[in-house]
């Protein structure tokens, strides 16, 4: 049986990314996959002649030099003909009932088209982008520093609520829906978000917003081969039911079809959750940290819809659109029932290129949505799930295609074909119980000193993933890069990336 | 002198969340040396005693928790706020 320096559960985003930095650094890994191909979130999909993201809509920081782009480039992973930027005079639109605003490529143009919209508001709007970029910069693993750590700066970045720093500077509930509209994308709620977790996620789609030009697969395959090239495996259909540990440590890692891999390291892009339950000692764990894993929140469930609609006209394939209601960011996760309207809605083109005189336009729309609304369902088997099931997606699906109509007339009888997916989807994909995009809910109270990861209570066990320090795609790599740095150390690496950074003008 | 109460809640929680024998439970145990916890514990210990006891402590003032009669204090001076409602019901 062949022994691995590290055995990798899990190939999203940070799992692939840890699996490229240590077999970079001369580390052997093995990256175990259950699905049919590799990739997690990043997963498309094929229907209607078109392909269809589930995760990867778009990311930031990718222009040369910037955080995204810098790690790719380390990492031997970065092919730009995976990506495409989006518009700079306006990649994603935020419709709110009484307004609509555009955020252009770049900060000193944001400014200026808020500054259009509430000019008395000025000040406030300057103040708001000069501490994003200030909170940016105390990250260290973003920013690629290698100096020691400003702890107090890290702490106040993590500890102040969005509410608070936003509230304090403008009174302006428009604007103030405005400045939080990237919430959708954390599923936190500005009382409870880390100001300096929404700085990064605003930083980065500012500076450098990219669309994925052949979907999230091409970005993935770009991974595993640099981890292939480096010597890495990578081995699909192998699902992890147990960690074995062997006095406290972690010895191997099995799979359901009876393979088992030796690690010195195990590291975990699953779930935290999900991880933990794999581990065969559960004596290992003191009552109180199984009490707080089962306690731990998550974020809300997701739905989706993914179609096609004849309204080509009405969008533009490098833009994004987010629709508001009035009831505002903070209830926008309390739920009535599926025949309710959502609050908020998220719509991406499925392709970045739509050719002039195109007939339909492919898109995912996205909702949040509670998973109790399906639990019903959670048991019953991926592609086997009942006319009941069907049905009770089709309730919300009309209610979220209603919402949009209120910004798109006729948006619902554009669409000529259509499929949906739950929260029970995504927990047949990601492990998530609340069916979530996002992982655990990342409010102050799960950040910081309370953050998960990467150590476990298993000294040879980490855990990387969305869910150990923020989410999204930029999210996810950052974590995968610092559970490397916990193997081979953060400082050398840092190092490097900050050189990568600095030769590309940055 | 400590509030019996709250050392009877704090000992109560870190025994069923750590499994520590209550004969261990003294004001001068350390908690990495004495209790065997370790940093990861620390972590768990602060959200268990914010969950059960009801109290929300901030991050740096855990980091500089060292014995279990720091704790006690942590815990009595942060009853003693305007407003705090803390549960020391066992």
């Amino acid at each position: 049986m062949k022994k691995y320096d590290v055995v990798i559960i899990g190939s999203g985003v940070s799992s692939l990314t840890s699996a490229a930095i240590l077999s970079k650094k001369g580390y052997s890994v093995c990256v175990l996959e259950q699905h049919t191909k590799p990739g997690g979130y990043m997963h498309c999909f094929s229907r209607f002649g078109e392909r269809f993201d589930t995760g990867a809509h778009y990311v930031g920081a990718l222009d040369r030099g910037q955080p995204f782009h810098t790690l790719l480039t380390y990492l031997n992973a970065y092919d730009p003909s995976v990506f495409v930027p989006l518009d700079p005079t306006g990649f994603d639109v935020f419709r709110f009932p009484e307004f609509e605003i555009q955020f252009p490529k770049g900060y000193a143009q944001v400014i200026n088209v808020l500054t259009e919209r509430f000019p008395t508001e000025a000040l406030a709007i300057q103040s708001f982008f000069s501490e994003i970029q200030t909170a940016v910069q105390c990250f260290p693993t973003y920013e690629f520093s290698d100096e020691t750590i400003d702890q107090i700066s890290v702490m106040r970045a993590i500890e102040t609520p969005l509410s608070v720093v936003v509230q304090r500077l403008t009174k302006n509930a428009d604007l103030q829906a405005v400045l939080y509209s990237y919430c959708t994308l954390h599923g936190v709620i500005p009382s409870d978000a880390p100001f300096g977790l929404h700085a990064i996620m605003m930083d980065s789609i500012i500076r450098g917003p990219y669309g994925f030009a052949k979907g999230g697969d091409a970005f993935t395959e770009t991974l595993v081969r640099a981890i292939q090239k480096n010597g890495g495996e990578v081995h699909l259909r192998k699902r992890v039911n147990r960690i074995e540990i062997e006095n406290g440590n972690a010895k191997a890692v099995h799979a359901a079809d009876g393979g088992r891999y030796e690690g010195k390291w195990v590291l975990s892009g699953c779930h935290p959750k999900h991880t933990f339950q794999l581990v065969d000692r559960q004596e290992v764990f003191s009552p109180a940290f199984r009490e707080r894993m089962k306690n731990i929140k998550e974020t809300v469930g997701i739905f989706g819809i993914y179609g096609l609609s004849s309204q080509t006209h009405s969008f533009n394939p490098l833009k994004n659109y987010y629709y508001f209601s009035n009831q505002g960011i903070e209830n926008a996760f309390n739920f009535g029932s599926p025949n309710s309207k959502p609050s908020a809605a998220f719509l991406c083109p499925a392709s970045r290129t739509l050719s002039a005189g195109a007939e339909k336009f492919p898109f995912s729309l996205h909702a949040a949505s509670p998973m109790g609304w399906f639990s019903d369902w959670r048991d019953s088997s991926f592609g086997k799930r009942p006319d009941d099931y069907r049905q009770q997606k089709e309730v919300f699906a009309e209610q979220v295609f209603k919402f949009v109509g209120e910004y798109h007339p006729h948006f619902r009888e554009s669409l000529s074909k259509y499929v949906t997916s739950s929260p029970v989807t995504n927990l047949h994909y990601n492990g998530s119980e609340e069916g979530s995009s996002y992982g655990i809910y990342h409010s102050i109270q799960n950040t910081g000193a309370r953050a998960l990861g990467p150590r476990t209570h298993v000294p040879n066990l980490l855990i990387t993933g969305q869910s150990t320090l923020f989410p999204g795609i930029l999210g996810a790599a950052v974590a995968g890069l610092r559970t490397a740095g916990h193997i081979v150390g953060i400082k050398p690496i840092l190092k490097e990336l900050k050189e990568i950074k600095l030769a590309n003008g940055c | 002198m400590n509030n019996e109460k709250v050392v009877a809640k704090v000992n109560d929680v870190m025994r069923r969340g750590f499994e520590i024998p209550a004969d261990k439970l003294i004001p001068s145990a350390t908690l990495f040396e004495d209790l065997g916890l370790d940093s990861l514990d620390a972590v768990d210990m602060l959200v268990h005693l914010e969950e059960n006891i009801g109290v929300k402590v901030d991050g740096e003032q855990i980091m500089k928790v060292r014995t279990l009669q720091d704790i006690y204090t942590l815990v009595e001076n942060l009853a003693a706020e305007p407003g705090a409602h803390i549960k020391l019901d066992i």
